[in-house]
């Protein structure tokens, strides 16, 4: 459904490859976890998905159609179809919860409901009804910035879920949450992919984490695929070949 | 060591060379100084206040207020739109970026009163001229002041909103409005001040307002009612100042 082909990124002119010919291909029902140590390109990979960033080479298709070439109106359309949850959350701040998660339905609400922030009843009810499938529906009047860091990351799979997408995106979704929370909005994440049948593609730090919730692991090292299977090949010889000897 | 001493010295050489130059341009006349008995007259002739034109003042003191909030407010819905074509990352293209930028750039670069003699002959010396002149400056102003926020806002809620398939608008106005919505206030706010005083000196040269009615009485030796109506300047400007603190440390 997502195909990586022949993927290089080189962000400037000097600059190593950020990625060097990745060619992937995840399949509907996946639950892909790219693991690699800082810096390996896993944040370049996931933001080619949806064209947050362009490859220099290569190209990415989403069901056939190329995110590459797409532009515009057609950017737009292949986007509504990813939803994307980050490491810093990225909520807007100084809105409400319920707003954060309406986000998800700005691809198909008509332009001026949005821009004067009048959303349909059913919309609000949508929305609520997100919140409660991940557990802080009576947050949705706070302020998101008022939020503790799970709960933050909590609005914004909300707002997926409203998105209603077929591919979850996410870039370190878990990285700034202390552990026993990490663990809790990885298992919802995992339950999103089974109750949903969400396609899924994160990065992790933790490689205990990814076995815990992949179906199939890819490392990446100084850009370039090194490792792709499933999680109990993943041993400590294979780890190694992902993260590199300790420097 | 010795650099710094020398350019110390070139400093105060040149500031010195500035003062005497000044000085005799400006032709200061100190030998008049034994006449600030003059002054003092004029500031005895104050007491006892006359409150009989206060109700007059205070209208006229709305109206300079009125005059700045109209010039500010209508400066702020233009600027809005031009600071998004101003800014490098919402610009739909760097030929409107540079356009605009430039164009706000020379805009800036008139001076108020220039701007309102411009209007003069189409609306006479009255508000609606200093109105005019403020919008266009603070249209100008504003603009710069607030596509500068919309370069620094953080790209990461931008992002977010943009991932959801939102087009462009959506993105400028969730991804980044919000973030510099106290700013923006707060920019807004200070022109508001800023105009509140250019006001002032435009109704001194007979635009309407307080200053006219100051400059009036200054005129016509009701040095009395004069008094009162630099009181109520003064009270205004003192409640701007409240104010613009009370709320700036409010919004954020
Ligand atoms: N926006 C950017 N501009 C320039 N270089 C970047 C940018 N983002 C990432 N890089 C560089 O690309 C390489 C891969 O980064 P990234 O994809 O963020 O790795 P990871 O997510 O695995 O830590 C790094 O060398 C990083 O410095
Ligand atoms: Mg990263």
């Amino acid at each position: 459904m997502l195909q990586f082909v022949d993927v290089s990124k080189r962000y400037a002119h000097g600059a190593p490859l950020a990625l060097s010919q990745v060619s992937l291909d995840v399949a509907e029902g996946e639950f892909v976890v790219v693991l690699g140590r800082s810096g390996a390109g896993k944040s370049t990979l996931i933001r080619c998905a949806n064209g947050l960033v362009s490859p220099s080479s290569g190209e990415v298709r989403w069901n056939g159609r190329s995110v590459t070439a797409a532009r515009h109106r057609e950017l737009l359309d292949l986007r509504s179809e990813m939803g994307m949850i980050f490491q810093q959350f990225h909520l807007i701040d100084r809105l409400d919860v319920q707003t954060n998660v309406m986000v998800g339905r700005f691809h198909d609400l008509p332009l001026w409901r949005v821009l004067i922030g009048s959303f349909p009843a059913e919309v609000r009810e949508q929305a609520r009804q997100a919140l409660a499938r991940v557990g802080i529906d009576h947050l949705a009047e706070q302020r998101a910035d008022g939020l503790s860091g799970g709960q933050q990351q909590r609005v914004a799979i909300a707002r997926v879920l409203m998105q209603r997408p077929k591919l979850l995106l996410g870039d370190e979704p878990v990285a700034s949450l202390d552990p026993v929370t990490a663990d809790v909005i990885l298992k919802l994440l995992k339950e999103i992919h089974q109750q949903e049948r969400m396609t899924t593609l994160l990065n992790l730090h933790d490689v205990r984490l990814a076995k815990q919730v992949a179906t199939r692991i890819v490392g990446i090292r100084s850009g370039r695929v090194v490792f792709d299977g499933p999680p109990d090949q993943v041993d400590d010889a294979r780890i190694r070949e992902i993260y590199g000897a300790a420097e | 060591m010795m650099a710094v001493r020398r350019k110390v010295l070139l400093t105060l050489l040149l500031v010195l060379v500035a003062v005497i130059f000044s000085v005799q341009d400006a032709e200061l006349n100190f030998g008049e100084i034994g006449e600030l008995s003059n002054s003092a007259d004029f500031l005895a002739q104050m007491w006892p206040l006359d409150f009989s034109m206060l109700g007059h003042s205070l209208e006229e003191t709305l109206i300079t207020v009125e005059i700045a909030f109209l010039g500010t407010l209508a400066g702020l819905v233009v600027s809005f739109p031009l600071a998004f074509l101003a800014a490098r990352n919402t610009s739909p293209h760097p030929t409107v970026y540079n356009g605009v930028r430039s164009f706000l750039t020379f805009l800036r670069s008139v001076p108020e009163l220039v701007l309102a003699l411009i209007f003069v002959p189409t609306f006479g010396l009255e508000p609606l001229t200093v109105i005019m002149a403020l919008f266009l400056h603070n249209g100008a102003v504003l603009g710069k002041l607030l596509s500068e926020l919309v370069e620094a806002a953080e790209p990461g809620p931008q992002e977010a909103v943009a991932s959801t398939g939102a087009r462009g608008v959506l993105v400028a106005l969730y991804g980044i409005v919000p973030q510099i919505f106290p700013n923006i206030l707060s920019h807004s706010f200070y022109r508001f001040e800023v105009g509140v005083r250019s006001s002032l000196l435009f109704g001194a040269i007979g635009a309407g307002g307080i200053g006219d009615v100051l400059y009036l009485h200054f005129k016509t030796f009701e040095y009395a009612a004069m008094a009162v109506d630099v009181l109520l300047i003064m009270v205004l400007i003192w409640f701007l100042d409240y104010m613009g603190s009370y709320f700036r440390a409010k919004v954020i």
